[in-house]
């Protein structure tokens, strides 16, 4: 753990809420990815992942000295999640329920390596440098959140093809990832 | 069809969602055949999910962060005896609403994109700003929400100006309900408004209970109350027509109030209403903070070492400002007798938008014979309105309670209506706000512990704070009164404790100053 790190779990664990405001800036990123990527949607996914946060602040005694907060978290955010996965069950996909375990279950260990906060700013990078068509697609997808049904019919191109290009475009941003942060093992 | 052609077929029918049940099972089978094609798919949905947070603009981060500390503050406050003392002596009414204020302020940042898609030319108003609103009724809107005929708004406190398109605007002070019939048709049912009409708007009717307000070109206000209306004209003139009959008319400094079966004259005062509601801002000249952390020493620091708050004594015999704990955390004791800090950042200048917050301890026994300054600077020029400014407590029984926090600009003072003798920490913040550029007026806003209070006046002549020529700059616990006495009195010397000083260029909203009492000091640009 950084000593940095060590110092502001000190301070927060004396009530100190900055120091708690800078651990969460730190490590929000990692825990809302291991969640979203996990439960695909992002409201449920920011709502569960504030609970971590609250959680953890309120369990701050319980962290030992030298032990790594960001791994601490992700226990944390394991529970969260197991808990609602207990209350919520996903819808099955296509009707067929055993796709949709086998699926979640191997997004899950996909998981792993994206929700690393190296990942997420290796991921920014990647998308800063796309251009062109690619980017204006990523745009209208991921930034203004249109369905690709919609960007279909407002760039007049087949939904097919987009649904074709979309999954090539994540594709390139994994080898992009792996290119900028070679210890991960994005697949 | 090729199989690789029929997988692929598959494949991108899962990634967009319709996949039918008989190409579920397909895959299925074909996922467990190859589970290169497992792993493929598998990870373009994960790559997919995370694209979104990746995507996402840093505002949006941040208020993801804020949220959780709001969270975890008014986890805190239910949970700790802290705003009990301050809630004894806020009415009981404003109080309930005021505990909504938090879960409001969050369900203005849920409903900010519906208030902007409401947007539509039918609109009669629009919500221009706000400060500290806690709504009482399901919908919640937000700046640039826009409001039809026949809507009403209902507020339980706080202050929210709606702008009439052409016609001026509207400054609502809760609680209070107002309802938009027509473009120049109004309805007050309780509460205070003050309506501030352009020649568009002439002829603009409001009615009350007791009684119907015709502009005729103006600025005036209004207060219903359960048995009473009153109509205070600012500017102009308005007609009056209660129920019983009888049309008065009415022209600038004229007030009356409509009972059931009367109507008398009353003086007039301004300066209970607010004309207009700052838009929350940050300028580009920053923010400086003292977060009195340290715990030992003779002074605090803020980023820039050269802006340290030195601990002083008045005189050789006087004692230094002493360390003292708020929640565990450090912060300063000055003993009303000489002790004080100073630092040698002159303070801001002008007319310009501030936000001055600072946490404050005032003892039960601060009488009107300790000192109050919290925090001063500018020029200790008495004769020049609105030359220094200083936020410091009240001891005179003419202006407000004794011991509440005050803003003096030299010449003017605005007093809120709250007593903080209790001994306990409380957050106070100040904005100041120049209503336009043309105007000779400043509006003041005061929070207690996050909340706007109310304030008497609600506004000062233009503040216009000179610096250079003071050689003590920015001050803690002592008055300016006192920079050019040879031995000052112990009345300039603040008795209670203070911690987390800042000075802000611009102006925090409600949910800024409620992340400053969490400590989170707002970014400069």
């Amino acid at each position: 753990m950084a000593e940095n790190e060590e110092i502001l779990i000190k301070k927060a664990g004396r009530g100190d809420l900055e120091a708690f405001s800078s651990l969460v800036q730190a490590h929000q990123g990692a825990i809302r990815a291991y969640l979203i990527v996990r439960l695909g949607d992002k409201h449920e996914a920011d709502d569960l992942a504030q609970d971590v946060f609250v959680t953890a602040h309120e369990r701050l005694d319980t962290l030992n000295e030298g032990q790594p907060f960001g791994a601490w978290l992700r226990r944390i955010a394991l529970n969260h999640y197991r808990n609602h996965r207990r209350k919520f069950r996903a819808m099955p996909v296509g009707g067929n329920a055993d796709l949709q375990i086998l699926v979640d279950q191997t997004v899950e260990q996909q998981a792993g390596t994206l929700e690393e906060p190296e990942t997420l700013g290796a991921l920014r990078d990647c998308l800063a440098r796309m251009d062109g068509p690619a980017r204006s697609l990523l745009h209208e997808r991921y930034v203004l959140g249109h369905t690709v049904r919609e960007i279909s019919k407002a760039m007049d191109r087949g939904y097919s093809a987009l649904t074709m290009q979309l999954h090539r475009l994540r594709q390139t941003l994994a080898d992009c990832i792996r290119t900028k942060v070679p210890s991960l093992s994005v697949k | 069809m090729s199989p690789d052609a029929r997988a692929d077929e598959l494949k991108y029918a899962l990634l967009s969602g319709e996949l039918n049940t008989e190409g579920a099972d397909e895959l299925l089978a074909l996922f467990r055949q190859r589970p290169d094609l497992l792993v493929e798919v598998s990870s373009s949905i994960a790559m997919d999910r995370i694209l979104g947070l990746a995507s996402e603009p840093e505002e949006e981060t941040d208020a993801f962060s804020r949220e959780i500390l709001e969270r975890i503050a008014l986890r805190a406050q239910r949970k700790d005896r802290f705003g009990k003392s301050v809630s004894r002596r806020l009415e009981p009414r404003a109080a309930r609403w005021k505990r909504l204020a938090l879960p409001a302020a969050a369900a203005l940042v849920l409903f900010a994109g519906l208030g902007w898609f409401l947007r539509t030319d039918r609109a009669l108003a629009r919500v221009h700003s706000l400060a500290d609103v806690a709504w009482t009724r399901d919908s919640t809107l937000v700046a640039g929400a826009a409001l039809e005929r026949d809507s009403r708004v209902e507020i339980g406190s706080g202050l929210l100006e709606l702008a009439l398109p052409g016609r001026g605007h509207v400054v609502l002070e809760g609680p209070a309900s107002l309802s938009l019939h027509g473009k120049k048709d109004f309805s007050l049912t309780t509460g205070r408004a003050v309506f501030v009409v352009t020649p568009g708007g002439h002829g603009l009717a409001v009615r009350t209970p007791h009684g119907t307000a015709v502009d005729l070109g103006t600025c005036f206000a209004l207060e219903v109350g359960e048995d009473s209306t009153e109509l205070h004209v600012l500017e102009g003139r308005v007609t009056f027509e209660p129920p019983t009959g009888g049309i008065t008319d009415m022209r600038a400094g004229q007030a009356l109030r409509s009972e059931a079966d009367e109507v008398v004259a009353i003086a007039t005062d301004g300066g209970r209403f607010v004309r207009s509601v700052p838009t929350a801002r940050r300028d580009t000249d920053g923010s400086w903070s003292w977060p009195c952390d340290e715990g030992f020493g003779m002074q605090t620091r803020t980023s820039d070492p050269a802006h340290a708050m030195r601990f002083k004594g008045a005189d050789p015999g006087s004692a230094a400002p002493t360390w003292t704990t708020r929640s565990d955390s450090p912060a300063i004791e000055f003993d009303g007798a000489g002790a004080y800090a100073q630092s040698d950042f002159a303070g801001l200048a002008g007319s310009e938008p501030r936000t001055v917050a600072l946490w404050v301890r005032v003892p039960e026994d601060w009488s009107p014979q300790d000192g109050g300054s919290l925090i001063a600077w500018g020029r200790p020029e008495w004769q020049q309105p609105g030359h220094f400014f200083e936020l410091t407590l009240n001891r005179d029984p003419a202006l407000g309670p004794i011991g509440a926090p005050q803003l003096d600009v030299s010449q003017h003072r605005v007093t809120a209506g709250i007593d903080l003798r209790d001994g306990e920490w409380h957050h106070l913040t100040v904005v100041t706000c120049q209503a336009d550029e043309s105007s000779s007026r400043t509006d003041v806003l005061i929070y207690l512990d996050g909340n706007l209070v109310s304030s008497y006046p609600r506004h000062v002549p233009r503040i216009d704070t000179q610096l250079g020529g003071n050689r003590h700059a920015v001050l803690l616990g002592r008055s300016l009164r006192s920079v050019n006495v040879t031995e000052p009195p112990s009345q300039d010397f603040f008795r209670g404790a203070v911690d987390d000083v800042f000075i802000g260029s611009g102006i925090l909203s409600s949910s800024g100053i409620k992340g400053l009492m969490m400590g989170i000091r707002p970014a400069v640009r």
